[in-house]
């Protein structure tokens, strides 16, 4: 591969990472539209709603570190999603990939939720300060199954980095990491659903309970960078999970499909249950979740 | 004979109501003079058991130059409400707190106060309530003329006047329902 | 990107605000109740891109449903106030036109186009779901052909709003800081 075509190629990741976040985010809300029985927007509305927002002419800033705080989580997103390979065969897409990158992921997996909370503490708004306080707690419970998960994986294939992991479960479906290491993966997916906002989880946000959480105080270009790197950040979320457990994908077809079979069990699981309250959900990841993983655990080191 | 006309007699006898009578079933409403207003809600509330305050308030009788006061409690196992009256000088608007009875009655007063200008002597908060900024007369006076306020303060939409009456229509209506 | 002298961008711009408009509902009478109906199943507004906004800072549209008491114009006028540039005004029912059943009312306002500038007035009472969404394509229409100027409008005359709401607020006035941004905020 040529030089030029390599810049192309890493110019181009962010962006088709934003385009199909974006896209499965206006598919969910015309399929929850679906489900109430009515017409439900267009599906490219979510990239309608940034563009205008980009478009807005004013946007009122209360200093440096609310100016900051959108773009330190836009930038640890990308920075996050180049350390994930999308692709698989080795050519195309496949981003900065070293030994050892999953460790890196799950620490610049935090650095968004950071800049929020820096950019909302200058806002001063008592509803973003809320919603902050909410998701850092709500953090300490999801990171625990997942990091339980991780741990269990790298153990079981005895590496650190996603390509190698991805590698060794190439070779047909029951030699993917889901039915290699069921419970882990069992595990990791309710940290999954709490990570991608899926209801009984959303408790940041919390809709008709805190405004709109964190990003109350934020308008004009401020919330279109936020909704930029939630969409690009739930693509993110999706293609690791999909490394990690379902075998990777060797092209952006196959991505896609794996991609939208787990983003459609966010989806079941958003429209039926309805939302936990703080402690409630903290107490729920604590309990079933861990000790499904600590299960997996020790299955592992028996073996 | 029921609970209430039992509470009317004793009424008769202990205080000396204007007018006590039923105005509809399981109400019992007397008139009393303003010094034995505190009286009768304190028999009513700790002797015969009229636990509950539902509501204080003011009709203002312009012709003869009086404000009514206008007291109901309800006893929660009987089922049953009575109502105790007073009327006060139009002029000097002045009746006392009876805020340490029910504390409700706090909101009600002050809002009696902002309303009618009755003044509560006694009373821990009289501050404007829910009319902002306001100059005028206490507003629900009834020689407060809303329309001249609303010509004077605000700016009407031209058209407005030409437009049909409902008020003529729903009268000629009427006439012929009634002729049926 | 010059955001003055309509061009391109501004034509995309005006398709993308137009079928992206974000309501903050403000329910002060009888029309908060026609709302809901609005936007759920019955009659979708979702499809032409409506959608709710927790807080005037995130919103485009401001409607106002009902009478409006002086004390109620205040915070109105503040939360409109609040809302970034392109922002537009949706007033429903007679009440807001010309003061409705509460001509004589010594607390309602009768013009409310004298205190913030209204793009689309539905007359009714109260308008069912049917003319708020009629209502609604017709100020897309405005906003399409670049009319919806409400923002520019209360910028340009902003002494003639102020004088007007000095006369029914009197002294106690709106603090300056909600629309004036020339000292930052």
């Amino acid at each position: 591969m040529s030089t030029g075509m390599r810049i192309v190629d890493i110019i181009a990741y962010p962006f088709i990472a934003f385009l199909i976040g974006m896209l499965y985010m206006g598919i969910a809300r015309n399929i929850i539209g679906r489900i109430h029985r009515r017409w439900g927007p267009p599906v490219l509305q979510n990239l309608i709603d940034v563009f205008k927002l980009y478009r807005k002419r004013e946007a009122g800033s209360h200093g440096v570190m609310f100016h900051l705080g959108p773009i330190i989580m836009v930038t640890g997103v990308v920075t996050c999603l180049y350390f994930i390979p999308m692709l698989s065969d080795g050519r195309w897409l496949k981003g900065f990939s070293f030994d050892g990158d999953l460790i890196l992921v799950t620490y610049l997996m935090v650095l968004g939720a950071l800049g929020m909370a820096l950019g909302v503490g200058q806002g001063g708004v008592p509803f973003g300060v809320m919603g902050v306080t909410r998701g850092l707690t709500r953090l300490i419970g999801l990171e625990i199954p997942y990091f339980i998960a991780i741990i269990v994986l790298m153990a079981h294939y005895n590496t650190a980095s996603i390509n190698k992991i991805i590698e060794l479960q190439a070779g047909g479906l029951s030699n993917w990491a889901m039915f290699k290491v069921p419970l882990a993966f069992i595990a990791s997916l309710f940290s999954f659903w709490g990570m991608m906002g899926a209801s009984p989880f959303d408790i940041p946000g919390a809709p008709q309970e805190v405004a709109s959480g964190p990003a109350t105080e934020f308008g004009g270009k401020y919330l279109a960078l936020m909704m930029s790197s939630r969409g690009i950040f739930g693509f993110l979320k999706l293609t690791l999970w999909v490394d990690l457990f379902m075998g990777g994908a060797a092209n952006l077809l196959i991505l896609v499909g794996k991609t939208f079979v787990l983003f459609v069990t966010v989806l079941f699981v958003t429209s039926v249950y309805s939302r936990f309250k703080v402690e409630q959900a903290v107490d729920f990841m604590w309990r079933y979740p861990t000790i499904i993983g600590l299960i997996a655990l020790v299955i592992e080191m028996v073996r | 004979m029921s609970y209430l006309e039992e509470l009317k007699v004793k009424i008769e006898n202990m205080f000396s109501p204007e007018k006590c009578y039923f105005p509809k079933e399981n109400l019992l409403s007397f008139l009393v003079s303003n010094s034995e207003v505190r009286g009768a809600l304190s028999y009513l509330k700790d002797v015969e058991g009229f636990k509950h305050f539902v509501m204080l308030s003011c009709v203002d009788w312009l012709e003869e130059g009086k404000f009514e006061l206008v007291y109901i409690v309800w006893h929660p196992e009987k089922k049953v409400n009575a109502m105790v009256k007073t009327k006060i000088d139009r002029e000097k608007a002045e009746f006392q707190s009876l805020h340490d009875m029910w504390r409700q009655i706090c909101t009600y007063e002050r809002e009696i106060w902002e309303m009618f200008g009755v003044n509560f002597i006694g009373h821990p908060r009289l501050e404007p309530f829910i009319l902002e900024d306001w100059k005028d007369m206490p507003p629900m006076r009834r020689d407060f003329d809303t329309l001249h306020y609303v010509n004077e303060h605000y700016e009407w939409r031209e058209g407005r006047e030409e437009s049909y009456k409902p008020r003529d229509y729903i009268g000629e209506a009427f006439d012929e329902w009634r002729k049926k | 990107m010059c955001t003055d002298n309509p061009g391109v961008w501004e034509y995309i711009a005006n398709w993308a605000r137009k079928h992206s408009i974000w309501v903050l509902a403000y329910g002060t009478g009888c029309g908060a109740i026609e709302m809901p109906p609005t936007m759920t199943s019955r009659y979708d507004a979702e499809r032409f891109g409506l959608r709710g906004a927790a807080t005037p800072r995130q919103a485009d549209l401001l409607i106002i449903s009902g009478y409006l008491a002086t004390k109620t114009l205040k915070r109105v006028i503040r939360t409109y106030e609040q809302m970034y540039d392109p922002k537009y005004v949706l007033a429903l029912g007679s009440c807001t036109i010309n003061g409705g059943m509460y001509w004589d009312s010594y607390n309602t306002i009768k013009k409310l186009d004298l205190y913030i500038p209204v793009d689309v007035y539905v007359a009714g009472c109260m308008p069912r779901p049917e003319a708020i969404i009629e209502g609604i394509i017709a100020l897309q229409k405005r906003i399409e052909e670049g009319r919806a100027e409400g923002a520019k409008k209360y910028r340009e005359n902003i002494e003639w709003y102020k004088k007007n709401q000095r006369e029914v607020f009197g002294d106690e006035m709106l603090p300056d800081y909600t629309w004036n941004f020339e000292g930052g905020i």
